[in-house]
Order: structure tokens, then sequence, then C-alpha cells
């Protein structure tokens, strides 16, 4: 009995076991079944998202920067900062291209802290060339980073408290849009110029032959040709032969032909002038500066630039961005051209500080560390109006492995090949041309060599800006810290007033002194019961020397004050009751303080 | 504020760019090469700014001057003057134009003009002007005085008497007012305008016709057998200036004669379609093209020859029968 009640319970574990399995397995099925057609939820992965250092978690405007836009696009861009952020900006064309596109500036600064226009000002600009794309998306970047950090980090607060931004994103915008939707040579503007001498002008331009929607390279198989392809890399790089070795190829430039008939391919282009060799300080004629044009600020972009930084004398400091190479250039443009030693001295430091900040940029020296330039913006910026200027050349093929040094060809062709998985190069097809015959197309593509990768173009952006707002900082900052009133006899005092300027770059440049450019810099006292007998700079403040004016001794003149230094002004006045010192300063601002006589 | 940054200059520039058949350039203002040829140089180098005139380009202005000079009635040469930044230097210096600059009128002209028609008045005065400068060895300010002097005898209200007058800013002083009426030594008396006015017409209607000037001087045709015919053109200059200064050709702004064959490419044998052609020297400088040509279906083949400053002209190529 006991062991039919053993193996009833048996039985019944046994059951019980099997029914526990086969649920566990018919809900496995179920629960394995649910898994697979279960998907997550499609919300907006930016309100999961968490910033990482360098931008503000709130984005007003959306943009993706690893990209690159037209002028529409940076317009748009420009556009929707400027409606999301009304209180930080102004946005205005300065002038019209050849072609008739709006050169935008938008101001950047808080509207509503200070006089906008009495602000220190930097001048920010960017694709004067128009294949140097990324330098628009730089200055885009600047605009709305300053616009999303105001308020969130000091030091942008301050900056945007303190100073106003100039940005203008592309003065060669007619460029910019020939090379970004067609390619081909658009370093120029587009006025049409006779690069040939025959009485036309731009006839006979590069074309996209094969219609594949680029502009590459023609090559012909030639038993006589001086190239080949490389042994280890021939889908990448041709190579000269050997000078005992028989090549295969010759090359044919880039894709084309003879337009108008005169034995002659792609000899003249469209455009064919250089806008920054057109600015109106050390500027030579075509034969002895290509690329010049007519006349200083002959053309309508430069011209309307010149014309918007005369209007805007505030204007302290500039950046003008081209590529590449990776250089923090500096003028003169020529030996012996305009650049007095103090402020070399000033520009020098900053770009330490950039090389730093930028790696593998090098600090030049235009004229004596690149190439002789007659007339270009860092001239008449600095040599014209005294204001202190770098072109910073963005990227540089040392950033794609991190080297010191440039990589080596192959170091390039591996790079296409291994990290942009053979991107980089259009592979050669065959092309019959009307006068070659039977050639090949093919080659890099327009945006290999002088613009980063997508994945590196946001760095390069942001440590631009970020050198660049260095620069914008050391603009003079001026206070007035201290006014001493001394008790000289009945209603005569002795009112001694301090001026310091906070940054490194002084309030007028050697240039600018030397020259007379802007205004100096006007300290001068009023008051309703105030007459002013003496006044002047006190140029030793311990024995109290004093150099006075000789006329007019409510107002002193003040040549510059330098960077990180003070200035004391001396007035001896009669009178009673409240006075105002102003200090007027061009480029650094028109500051006042009130008090009254004891 | 910067070189042609005002309305008028930047005007006057894009009329000569938009004008490259200009071949003369005449100024008058400040600066003056015609009174005195002015001094030539080899350039340095292409890639530096010049600072003088081509030197091969000096014989033309020396050439000008002299159409000038005898224009006005002066038998030698003057003074000459120089203005930087000037817009007749640009059209020199910067787009190789034979630029001509000269005072409309000045004193020293118009002194050397009444000592040329003394003399033509009194041609034996030898003892008579060296009496003179006997009697005033005195140097100082010899220009001024002269030119006083010429006032004097020839347009007297040019100069206001010195008068004392009373000057607030400086009370208590003795304060004069006088000295030349303004533009006095600038612009020529009023009655004289008429006669310096028709004497700079003559001039400038000389110049232009210095002007270089295109022309086909000869085509020859030779038939070489089959369809194949040897042609030859000769493209003369029967003006006086070469088709290019020196300078023209240094600045590239001056571009080369071209030769235009109304053919196409497939039928030369030699030669192309199109030809630039070297300087051609003025005064009847010639230079030839000449082709090998395939005759296509046409006896008569039409050519252009276009100069930027010396004009264009068209021609036409006879092929003589086969047979």
């Amino acid at each position: 009995m006991k062991h039919r009640i053993v193996s009833k319970r048996y039985i019944a574990i046994l059951l019980c076991l099997f029914l526990c399995l086969f649920a566990l397995v018919a809900f496995g099925q179920t629960s394995l079944g649910n898994a697979r057609s279960r998907k997550p939820k499609a919300g907006n992965p930016a309100r999961h998202s968490f910033p990482a250092l360098g931008i503000s978690a709130e984005r007003k405007v959306q943009v993706a920067w690893n990209r690159f836009y037209d002028h529409a696009g940076l317009s748009a861009i420009l556009s929707r900062l400027h409606k999301a952020f009304p209180e930080l900006t102004k946005l205005y064309s300065i002038g019209k291209s050849t072609q008739g596109r709006d050169i935008w500036c938008l101001e950047v600064t808080a509207r509503n802290v200070g006089d906008p226009d009495r602000k220190p000002g930097m001048y920010i600009d960017g694709n004067i060339h128009g294949n140097e794309v990324q330098t628009s998306e730089t200055v885009a970047y600047t605009a709305w980073y300053l616009c999303h950090q105001y308020g969130q980090l000091d030091k942008v607060t301050s900056l945007l408290d303190e100073r106003v931004f100039y940005l203008l994103a592309t003065i060669n915008p007619d460029g910019r849009d020939l090379w970004l939707h067609r390619g081909g040579s658009a370093r120029s503007g587009a006025e049409p110029t006779d690069d040939d001498g025959d009485g036309l002008a731009d006839e006979d331009d590069s074309e996209d032959l094969n219609g594949d929607g680029l502009i590459t390279m023609m090559r012909i198989k030639d038993p006589h040709g001086r190239y080949k392809l490389h042994t280890d890399y021939p889908e990448y790089l041709m190579v000269r032969a050997e000078p005992d070795e028989r090549g295969e190829y010759s090359l044919l430039g880039s894709e084309g032909i003879d337009n108008d008939g005169d034995g002659r391919i792609n000899e003249d282009r469209r455009g064919g002038y250089d806008m920054n060799r057109n600015w109106g300080y050390d500027w030579q004629p075509n034969y002895i500066q290509h690329g010049a044009m007519e006349y200083p600020f002959s053309q309508p972009e430069t011209r309307a630039v010149s014309e918007f930084v005369l209007a805007h004398p505030n204007i302290a400091a500039a950046q003008c961005y081209h590529n590449s190479g990776g250089m923090i250039l500096r003028g003169p443009g020529r030996e012996g051209g305009a650049m007095h030693s103090r402020d070399e001295r000033v520009l020098a430091l900053i770009s330490q500080r950039g090389e730093t900040m930028l790696p593998f940029y090098r600090s030049y020296i235009l004229w004596d560390d690149l190439y002789p330039a007659w007339g270009s913006s860092l001239d008449w910026l600095y040599g014209g109006r005294g204001i202190l200027s770098f072109a910073n050349e963005l990227w540089t093929s040392r950033n794609l492995y991190r080297t010191p040094s440039s990589p080596s060809d192959e170091q390039e062709a591996e790079f296409m090949e291994y990290v942009l998985m053979g991107e980089g190069v259009v592979p050669w097809r065959e092309y019959e041309h009307p006068t070659y015959g039977t050639i090949e197309i093919g080659g890099e593509k327009k945006e290999w060599g002088r613009i980063p990768p997508s994945f590196l173009l946001e760095e390069e952006l942001h440590r631009n800006m970020a050198f660049t707002l260095y620069h914008a900082e050391m603009m003079p900052l001026i206070e007035i810290s201290d006014i001493t009133t001394e008790k000289l006899g009945e209603n005569l005092y002795k009112i001694w007033v301090t001026i310091e300027n906070q940054r490194l770059i002084p309030t007028r440049t050697g240039q600018d002194v030397a020259h007379h450019v802007s205004a100096p810099d006007i300290v001068s006292i009023e008051g309703d019961n105030l007459r002013v007998l003496s006044a002047g700079r006190v140029t030793d403040r311990f024995f109290k020397r004093v150099q006075a004016v000789e006329r007019r001794p409510e107002r002193v003149e003040l040549d510059t004050i330098e960077g990180m230094s003070a200035v004391r002004v001396q007035f001896i006045v009669e009178g009673k009751g409240q006075f105002t010192v102003t200090v007027d300063s061009t480029k650094a601002g028109l500051l006042k303080k009130s008090q009254l006589l004891p | 504020m910067h070189p042609v940054s005002e309305a008028e200059t930047r005007a006057i520039a894009d009329f000569v760019v938009e004008h490259p058949n200009v071949g003369i350039v005449v100024t008058y203002g400040d600066a003056d090469n015609l009174s005195k040829t002015p001094e030539g140089a080899r350039p340095v180098s292409r890639r530096k700014p010049m600072t003088a005139i081509d030197e091969d380009d000096v014989g033309y202005y020396r050439a000008m001057g002299e159409v000038y000079r005898a224009a006005l009635g002066l038998d030698k040469e003057l003074e000459g003057a120089s203005a930087g930044g000037s817009f007749s230097d640009w059209m020199y210096y910067h787009r190789g134009r034979l630029s001509l600059a000269a005072r409309a009128w000045s004193p020293a002209t118009a002194i050397e003009l009444s000592k040329a028609a003394e003399k033509k008045e009194e041609p034996n005065s030898e003892s008579d002007k060296s009496g003179k400068s006997g009697g005033d060895d005195d140097k100082r300010n010899e220009k001024e005085r002269k030119e006083l002097k010429w006032f004097d005898e020839n347009a007297a209200k040019a100069f206001v008497k010195w008068r004392p007058v009373e000057h607030p800013d400086f009370p208590n002083r003795r304060v004069e007012v006088g000295g030349y009426v303004p533009f006095a030594l600038t612009n020529p008396p009023a009655a004289m305008v008429e006669q310096v006015t028709a004497k700079h017409i003559n001039f400038l209607t000389t110049a232009a016709q210095r002007l270089p000037r295109i022309g086909v001087r000869k085509i020859e045709t030779r038939h070489l057998g089959l369809s194949v015919y040897e042609v030859k053109i000769e493209v003369e200059n029967t003006g006086f200036l070469p088709t290019s200064l020196a300078q023209g050709l240094t600045t590239r702004e001056v571009h080369p004669t071209r030769l235009v064959v109304d053919l196409d490419d497939k039928y030369f044998l030699s030669g192309a379609r199109f030809t630039t052609l070297p300087t051609i020297r003025g005064s009847g400088g010639v230079v030839e093209a000449r082709y090998t040509i395939k005759a296509p279906d046409r006896k008569k083949i039409g050519f252009e020859v276009v100069s930027m400053l010396g004009g264009r002209v068209e021609g036409t190529i006879e092929l003589p029968d086969a047979k």
C-alpha cells in the first residue's frame, strides 16, 4: 500500500513536473515570440540626450555641424538664430556679390547691455576664397555657440556683454555656391575675366564630362607618359615613373574640353582672380600679384567689406578664415611691410596661445613663413586700419593621424582605405574625349585634402572658434578704476583719474597711432559748477610729473592705453558739486563716471 | 581712405577698364611728363613694383614731348613734375598705356613763351641778355621773382597787394592779407585762355594721329599640290606707336594682336585657326603669319586681325584655282 502511495505520489510529482515543464516551455515560447515582435518607442532621442562638454543642453536652433551649407543654407541658419535670439543678434546685408547674393552680417552681442555700436568689435569673416568652405561653418558655428552659451557660461556672457561680434560667414557666396554645387576652380569671385587675352571672358571652363556630378581629373594611357599607378595603392595614387623607367599615363588636367577652339583646354575658367589680393593696402597689379584684379576694392564683395569696416571704427580685432595647412597667419604680406614691433609682440603672444589650442597648427608670418602676398585682407586691416588681425588656415593633414609632420601620400591613401572605407576618390572610368580620344576620368574628390572629413569637422570649428574668442577676449577692456580728489584750496581741487586697460591689446595699436587711423582716446571732465584750469597726463605717478595740455584743459588726448596697464590723468579744477569724467576711445568704448567734489 | 576710394576716381577707373582700346592717355593736372622727357630704367624684376618708365618706352615719351612742345611753341625742355598716386601713373605703370601728363598752363611755360616771343622780335639781343644777368646776381627766390615780373607785365590783377587787417585770433598784432588770387598760378589769365586752348587742341589732334593702326599689307597664296595651299598674311602697323608698349607687355594689360582665320582647325596642316602675333612696331612694322591648309570646299576664306589698341581689320584669302 505504502508502495502504491509512494508510486502515486511519484506519479503526481512527475505529472506536476511535466506540467510545469510544459508550462515553462509554452510560456517560454510565447515570451520569446513577444520579444521578437516588440520594438522600442520611436520617441525623440533629443529629449533623452545628455550634453557632452562643449555645448549647452538646450538647443533652440538645431544645426548638424558635420556638413557644409550653401549660401541659402547659411542664410537659413543665420535667420533662425536671429529669430531664436532677437536680444542677442541683428541680421543685415552689407552688400551684394557679383551675382547678386547678399553678404550677411550677423551681429552678436547682448543688445540690452551697453551700446552695441560702442563696444569693442571683433570682425570675423570666412570663405573669401570660394572653395575654402569650412570657414563659413566656423563663423556660423561661432554665432550658434555664442547665442546658446550666453547666460550659461560666465565667459561667454561677459564676451557678449562687453564686446560685439560682426560675423560674416561668407564674403564670397558666388564662389561658395559654385564650389558646393559644381566644383572645379572656385577660389575666385564670379566676375567673368579674360584670362587668356582673346577678348572673351570665361569661355573655356572645366566641365563634368561624364555626368557623374563631379569635376575630377583626366588621364590617358600613353606609352610615352611619365606617370604610373602606385604599386600598393593603384586606386588612390599616381606616381612619377623613375627617370629610367617607362611610364603608363599622361595627366591631362581637370575634366574639360576646348570650348573655344583655340587649341587649349580649360584656359579661361570662371572668374580668374583672387579677392584676397584686392585690398587697398600694399596692393600691386596683376603682373606683380596674380589675381589682384583691376584696382584695390574693385570687386563688390571686398568693397562692401571695406565700407563695412570703415563704418565700424570700433572694430578692434579681426579674423579672416581660410583653408588649409593648419596655420595662424599674421602680417605683413611682404618683406618690409607695415608691422610695429609692439603690435607684432601682441600678435605673437595671442598666436602662441593659439598653437596650444589648435593641435599641429603653426604660428606663421605671412611673407616669411608662407609666401609673399600683396594686397591681402591682413594688410589692409592692419596697415590701413590698425586692426590686429589673423588669418587662420583651417585644417591640416597632420590631424589625420595626429602627427607633428604631414603624413605621406601612402599614409593618406591608407586613411581613405581604412578610415574612410574607400571614400575620397572617384574610380577612374573610360571616356571618349573629342580631342584626346579614349581617356580615363577620376581621381580625388573635391572634399579630400583641404577640408576635414565629417567626423573631424566639428572639432575644427570649435577649436578655431575658441582661439578667435580668446583673440576677442584680448581686445582692450577699459575701466575708470579710480578717481581721487585732493583739495588744494578754497574751491580748488586736483583730480586724478586712473584708467585701466585690463586686456592685452592696446586701445590703439602702434600702426593706428603712427598713421592717425582713429582719433586719440579722449579723457574729459565736465560739471555744472566746474572750470578746468589745467590738465595733463601723469607721466610719473610717484614723482607726480604731469605733461600739461596746451589748450582746452577740459580734455586730454591719449595716444593709446597699452595692454594690461593704466594711465592717469590730472585735472586742476575750480568749482564745487558733481563732476563727470568721460573716456571716449574709438576702439575701446565710451565710459562715464560721476563723483562729488568733497 | 585707400586707392580708388572716391566715387570720381572709381568712375574713371571703371571707364578705362571698360575701354581697353584706350591707347594714349592725356591727363591735365599737376604732373608733367611732356615738358621734359621722363627718365627710364631697366625693370628690376617682374615681381617688384617699378619706379621708372621702362627704358624701351622712353623714346615714345620723348617723341610725344616734342609734339607737345612744338604745339605750344616751346623750343626747349622745361622742368617736369610728378604726382604720387595719380591716374596718369596708374595708366602707365599698372595698365601699360602711353600716359601723358601736362599742366594745361603754368607760369613757367608762360615765361618761356614770352622769352621766345621777345627773342623773335629782337634776334640780336645777346649783349642785352648778358647785361641783364650781370646786373642781377641775387639768386634768392629766383623762380618767384620771375613769376611776379611776368604777372606784372601780363596780368597784374593776379596779385593782390598785402594789406593790414584786424584778426580776432591775433589781437593787437599786425596781420596782413594778400598774395596771389586763388588759382592764378594754375590757370592762364582769362585773356589767354582761347590761345592756350587752341595750342592744346593742336597737340591733342596731333597726338591722336600717333596711335597704332593695324592693316593687312599682303596676302600670298601658293598652291603646293592637290588640295594643299600655303597662305602667308602680312599684318602691318601704319600708325606711329607700336601695338603695345614694353610696359603693356610687362603688365599683360595690352593683349597681343590676334589673327583668327574663319576655318575649322581640321583644315590646318600647319598653323591654327587662332594665332597671337608679336608686338608690331609703328611706322610700317610688319609681322607675318604662315599656314599650310588643305583647302575646304571654299574659294574664299575670311580672317580678322584684332589689336587691342590698333583696331580691327578683316580680310579675305582667295585660293587660286588648283589647276
